[in-house]
């Protein structure tokens, strides 16, 4: 069941507010809670909805009246309705409740859910469809969460996902970034009394199922190197995302030197053929289980040093 | 080349959103849309209608006048860069707590 909604305090409002403190009111919260004015707050939205409702019934004469008729007491609002006719009927002296007056009988309940509360829809739902006013309201606002690899999001795809039962079919253009919202229009709720139909946010959730770290559309990674091939110089073979690639390394390599492989990173988004770069950290593996001849050979070569 | 199929008439824009032609050639001139001319009519990229839909509704829904239209388009642009900014120094950050770690 629904909970009441105390629609003045969501204004920040007395009871007895005035139509212009309303409107004054509304406009300066709206202000502050708009989503174009806040991307990707979900708070933010959620507050704006509620201030879009309260001014939806505060700002009508005839929804505030109603609201303010019965108040707390709204889930009675209908079987007090229903008890007032009745003796009306009969001829019995107007039955009081507390605020008194007679009020309209409530319209059926439910409607199109849309963007408003279930408070609102029960307290209004029938009321606002059968209203001279119908009032066009955009449709509800969907979000959906849609979770791959990073491997996946390596590559341009074509996905058919299915929003309440309808099949949409997206292309997911590779270089798509963890947390990326993209809008596809006209996919979210039925508009209402005719309205325009709400959007469809899509959050993209990577999950990182490889052993690169990506920093935009770098990538970085570690690699062993034989501590030889660090002192002489020559090749390591190294992963890369779309294979293995042949490095040449440097003499006297030192252990933590990053090197940057160009073109080898994460690609661009939406820039087909751009890719970021790979940057590899070395890291020296030093040699385990010497033997005595090894340990020998390491020893001349200290000497060697030193002398 | 442009390709006219992914352009809208400007008439054809302001009568759907119910707007003055006023208000988009004002965005025009604070460089927060582009009105492309063929023929001797105006069109719209539809590239851009995401950026002026939004415009719009701060307009419509807020009541906001162009200039304050602009100033927000504005800060908005500079928070989304900042937002951007900040997830790739948390990103390199993350690298360096690995390293220390």
């Amino acid at each position: 069941m629904a909970s009441f909604i105390d629609y003045y305090k969501v204004l920040g409002l007395e009871k007895g507010a005035s139509e212009n403190d309303i409107k004054k009111a509304y406009r300066k919260l709206a202000r502050k809670y708009h989503p174009d004015l806040n991307p990707d707050d979900a708070a933010a939205k959620k507050k704006f909805q509620e201030i879009n409702e309260a001014n939806e019934v505060l700002s009508d004469p005839e929804k505030r009246k109603k609201y303010d008729q019965y108040g707390e007491n709204w889930k009675h609002a209908d079987q007090y309705e229903q008890a007032r006719q009745q003796q009306q009927q009969s001829g019995q002296q107007q039955y009081t409740y507390s605020q008194g007056g007679g009020g309209e009988q409530f319209g059926g309940f439910g409607g199109d859910a849309g963007q408003f509360s279930d408070f609102f829809e029960q307290m209004f739902g029938g009321a606002r469809q059968q209203s001279g006013r119908r009032a066009k309201y955009r449709g509800e606002d969907f979000n959906a969460e849609l979770h791959m690899t990073l491997t996946d999001a390596a590559t341009t795809r074509k996905q058919i996902l299915t929003v309440n039962g309808k099949q949409v079919r997206i292309t997911i253009h590779a270089g798509v970034e963890d947390g990326q919202v993209i809008k596809l229009k006209g996919y979210g709720g039925e508009g209402i009394n005719g309205g325009p139909k709400g959007d469809l946010y899509i959050k993209f959730v990577i999950q990182n199922n490889t052993s690169f770290k990506r920093v935009g559309n770098d990538l970085y990674t570690t690699a062993d190197l034989p501590l030889y091939t660090a002192v002489l110089g020559g090749e390591l073979t190294t992963d890369t995302l779309d294979g293995k690639i042949k490095l040449k390394v440097a003499p006297e390599t030192q252990n933590g030197a990053k090197i940057r492989v160009k073109g080898k990173g994460f690609p661009v988004y939406k820039k087909e053929g751009q890719f970021g770069d790979l940057f590899v950290t070395y890291n020296i593996a030093i040699p385990t289980g010497l033997t005595d001849k090894e340990k020998e050979l390491f020893k001349q070569l200290q000497n060697a040093k030193n002398s | 080349m442009m390709n006219m199929e992914e352009m809208i008439l400007v008439d054809d824009f302001c009568t759907h959103h119910s707007i003055s032609y006023t208000f988009i050639s004002n965005l025009c001139d604070a460089d927060l849309i582009e009105i492309a001319e063929v023929e001797e009519r105006q069109y719209l990229q539809q590239d851009q209608m995401g950026t002026l839909e939004r415009l719009v509704r701060l307009h419509t829904e807020l009541d906001i006048n162009t200039e304050g239209v602009a100033a927000i388009a504005h800060l908005l642009q500079r928070i989304e860069t900042m937002q951007a900014e900040m997830k790739l120094l948390q990103q390199r950050l993350e690298l360096y707590e690995d390293h220390v770690g």
